[in-house]
């Protein structure tokens, strides 16, 4: 892929918990108003585990990101939902050499709009702008930077 | 092949572009994702960007650490970071161009130094997202002992 301009950077850091686990992780999320998070790949019963593992981070990742593209593509116009949901389910398999592998992320959003005219908005999002991608879509960064490597299907209920 | 594992997740809009997680039934339920703040000290919650980035890091420490442990070692100190850099693409659209991982254990013995050089060369083939990832863009990673 070629790129065109200068380069933006975003950091992250983790660190060993102090718990006796080697695999539980604290995130080092900088200033942000963030109380506790951890990446949990100790515990596998969810009601054990002290944060998401990979997995689910990755598909909140992609869940956040097109979430935010269709309510940016809304605010653009001033149009609002009434109400927002969605969800991401990732599909893990191994691959022909028997490693895991992420092979792909369904996701599922439902936004609730009454008004007509935010409607006719949410329609034109859906819309398809290059390469047969919906606008809303193709500005959301992480979705369509790890499409190469994962299928990632979206279904918008209107 | 193996049967499919599936992991769900979702979300609520709390307000404009701040979305609150919904993790089922995790322990930790105040996890939110914040597109709305720009200011650092004022995001509740990370983006999606630093989602990506938290979760190719996680993958490759936790990686690290279960090829240790498989050989019954344990690591006293283990720090991470990872950079996440995106550009426009020749159709000016924003995409992720590299993420770059540091992975700083803390080595106390000798004998885990031996281990952690084998791990090495293979430690990164576990990790369920990071090669997922590979085909779309780098993911560099420097493991520093």
């Amino acid at each position: 892929m070629i790129f065109i301009s200068e380069d933006i950077k975003t950091k992250v850091g983790i660190k060993l918990d102090e718990s006796d686990s080697q695999m539980i992780f604290k995130c080092d999320l900088g200033n942000m108003k963030v109380k506790d998070c951890y990446i949990d790949e100790e515990h596998r019963e969810e009601v054990d585990m002290l944060g998401p593992n990979p997995s689910r981070l990755l598909a909140l990742g992609v869940l956040g990101c097109l979430s935010a593209s269709f309510i940016f593509c809304l605010k653009k116009r001033n149009f609002k939902v009434d109400d927002f949901i969605a969800e991401a389910e990732a599909v893990i398999a191994r691959n022909e050499k028997g490693f895991l592998r992420i092979k792909k992320i369904d996701v599922n959003i439902q936004p609730k709009i009454t008004d007509p005219d935010t409607l006719k908005r949410a329609k034109q999002c859906l819309k398809s702008a290059t390469d047969s991608v919906s606008f809303f879509e193709q500005y959301c960064i992480v979705t369509q930077s790890v499409r190469s490597g994962i299928e990632v299907n979206v279904n918008l209920d209107l | 092949m193996s049967n499919e594992l599936k992991s769900r997740v979702g979300l609520h809009q709390e307000k404009e572009m701040i979305f609150k997680c919904d993790l089922g039934n995790l322990r930790m339920d105040n996890l939110y994702i914040d597109e709305s703040n720009k200011k650092k000290n004022e995001k509740i919650g990370p983006s999606p960007i630093k989602l990506l980035g938290l979760s190719v890091l996680g993958c490759l420490a936790a990686s690290f650490s279960f090829c240790l442990q498989k050989k019954d070692f344990s690591l006293s100190e283990l720090e991470g970071k990872a950079e996440v850099t995106i550009a426009r693409n020749e159709k000016t659209f924003w995409r992720v161009k590299k993420i770059d991982i540091e992975l700083n254990p803390k080595i106390d013995t000798p004998e885990i130094r031996k281990r952690v050089d084998q791990c090495r060369d293979f430690f990164e083939q576990y990790c369920i997202i990071s090669e997922s990832l590979r085909t779309g863009f780098e993911v560099n990673v420097n493991l520093n002992f």
